[in-house]
């Protein structure tokens, strides 16, 4: 495979958001605001690198018999470390991240690429197809973000855009609006890239 | 730091299952929640099958935390060793449903081992950490928080029933229109706030 | 069976490598992350106390009690803000809410008002439990009677984050139960 196919492929063909729709409890949760969905797009891409790396790297050490449990280690240790890093340098974020930045070792994006990409393929491939992935993956989070954020408050990454006398429409902040920001946005994606699978 | 009350109990529960709804409000357990529901009873089997892994996970982790992760001080270990116990859980679970109910087992399909990446799982046993509850407060809130999660994906299966013979728009159909159902949902949800 | 012992070995071979860069790590930040957390616990204390010039902590304190004591009360750190001499006290305590422990400090002048309380940590529900921040139900505490035990019918409950709340009250309650006991004069 072209290294730029690969690349391209978490944009649009297989957005891990928009078409597989992997990794919805973070995305849901965390896009109160732009920042917040870029934060938790990067930390989970940090550890979609790391451990298609290092899987991509051990591959014929494992035993098949046991290899979900080891992928499993690797992505909890790199997310173990994404958090304690967070914590010391990027507190703010850190904080509203929360419970979501553990979860980061569910989030099916990571063990599925893990299982059907960086088991199987070399370590160059693997980590552009973590970076193909994780950006797509973070693209999402942001636009989704900068939705409910901009329609929840008016502004976006804290900018306000639509002035002072906009009415807030709190409940795109809350939990509804997430599903229903994610749900508009999704059928815009179908729309626009003429795709619909389910 | 065992709070123990009847009454405690009792706001425990309501809390999880209604007001903080596990996955209406709270947002754990997404991917099951869309993907398995299509129906009810399917749905409601999965719900069972969560439930038990939840219960077990939640006692198996207090257990791991107190005596092995608080003791030796490397609580950093902690998602690690949680993540572990609740993959083992589940291929338990599976080899169970498989001998005692194939029927469930076969419709159930790929959505029995995916119970290990549902953030509700985990997403439980770290909160019942956070929470400092003690191990019989633990158990209420994994089951109040089995039953919410039941309860959410039961109703939106039976919402989504009815959904397959509407009339719904070319590019809404299948995903969008369930997560904008799931938005209603929680909206109706959020109803609950004023009970605990 | 020996395939298993053999699988069940390189398990924990990869966990045990695993353990040991995290350990090394968190070595690495565990000291960062508690000197933040002092730095954010004083500019509460000068918030609450403005004259402050010193603060003493725990054992500094000249009180005759132990770390057990302390911990069975869900009391993390008792501060003693100073002017010269002891002009407050503030009380580092928590209480189990929905999302986890609720820490809050309560700041306590030596006449025995509380004149303050402020939530370190939480990690309660957004919207919901986190309201708990609002400077409206803070303010409620402002005023209260420390010498006595705390009376929870008058502080207002939050709807919706009743779980949250009520670990605040806990929290503050420890605190003036502490204060009671062991420093007021």
């Amino acid at each position: 495979m072209k290294l730029s196919t690969i690349f391209k492929n978490g944009f649009v063909k297989e957005n891990p958001v928009f078409v597989q729709f992997l990794g919805m409890c973070p995305v849901l949760a965390v896009t109160t605001s732009a920042e917040n969905g870029l934060g938790m797009g990067l930390a989970s891409t940090a550890v979609l690198l790391g451990s298609n790396l290092v899987i991509s790297l051990i591959k014929s050490f494992i035993p098949n018999k046991i290899r979900i449990p080891c992928y499993i280690v690797v992505i909890a240790t790199f997310v173990t470390l994404v958090g304690m890093i967070m914590e010391a340098f990027l507190d703010g974020l850190h904080a509203e991240l929360g419970l979501f930045i553990p979860l980061i070792v569910v989030n099916c994006l990571i063990l599925g690429r893990a299982e059907s990409f960086a088991s199987k393929n070399s370590t160059l491939d693997s980590l552009v197809d973590g970076i193909s992935m994780g950006l797509g993956f973070t693209a999402a989070l942001v636009i989704l973000g900068m939705t409910r954020e901009l329609l929840g408050t008016g502004s976006v990454f804290g900018i306000n855009l639509l002035g002072e006398n906009y009415p807030h429409a709190g409940i795109m902040v809350a939990p509804p609006g997430a599903f229903l920001a994610l749900g508009v946005l999704t059928a815009a994606f179908n729309k626009i890239f003429k795709k619909n699978k389910i | 730091m065992a709070d123990i009350s009847l009454a405690g109990f009792f706001t425990i529960l309501i809390s999880a299952i209604l007001v903080n709804n596990f996955v209406l409000a709270r947002f754990l357990g997404i991917c099951p929640f869309i993907g398995v529901s299509k129906q009810v009873e399917t749905s409601f089997g999965m719900g069972m099958a969560v439930t038990f892994v939840m219960a077990m996970a939640s006692i198996i982790t207090f257990v791991i935390q107190k005596y092995i992760l608080d003791y030796f001080g490397i609580e950093y270990m902690q998602t690690i060793m949680f993540i572990l116990v609740i993959a083992s859980l589940v291929q338990l679970v599976e080899m169970i449903i498989q001998k005692v109910s194939p029927a469930l087992y076969k419709s159930l399909g790929v959505f029995l081992p995916l119970i290990t990446t549902n953030c509700a799982v985990l997403g439980l046993t770290i909160l019942n950490i956070d929470a400092g509850y003690g191990i019989i407060n633990t158990l209420v809130h994994a089951i109040g928080a089995a039953i919410g999660f039941t309860l959410a994906i039961v109703l939106f299966a039976a919402i989504r029933e009815r959904l397959e013979t509407a009339n719904v728009p070319e590019a809404f159909k299948g995903f969008p229109i369930a997560l904008i159902t799931a938005g209603l949902m929680s909206l109706a949800f959020m109803g609950f706030a004023g009970l605990a | 069976m020996k395939e298993t012992i053999k699988l069940g070995l390189i398990l924990c071979f990869i966990t045990l490598i695993a353990g040991l860069i995290l350990g090394f790590v968190n070595a690495m930040t565990e000291p960062i992350i508690q000197e933040r957390r002092l730095g954010e616990t004083y500019e509460v204390i000068e918030k609450f106390f403005p004259e402050t010039q010193d603060v003493l902590v725990n054992d500094d304190l000249d009180i005759d009690i132990n770390i057990s004591d302390l911990e069975e009360n869900n009391i993390i750190n008792i501060y003693a803000s100073l002017d010269g001499d002891i002009i407050g006290y503030l009380i580092h305590s928590s209480a189990s809410g929905y999302g986890g422990a609720v820490e809050v400090l309560t700041g306590i002048s030596l006449e025995g008002e509380v004149v303050g309380i402020d939530i370190l940590t939480h990690t309660e529900t957004s919207g919901l439990g986190d309201r708990i921040e609002e400077e409206s139900y803070k303010d409620q505490y402002k005023g209260i009677d420390a010498t006595n035990s705390l009376d929870k019918d008058q502080i207002d409950n939050i709807s919706g984050a009743t779980v949250s709340a009520r670990a605040v009250e806990q929290s503050v309650d420890r605190a003036i139960e502490f204060f009671i006991k062991h420093l007021k004069k």
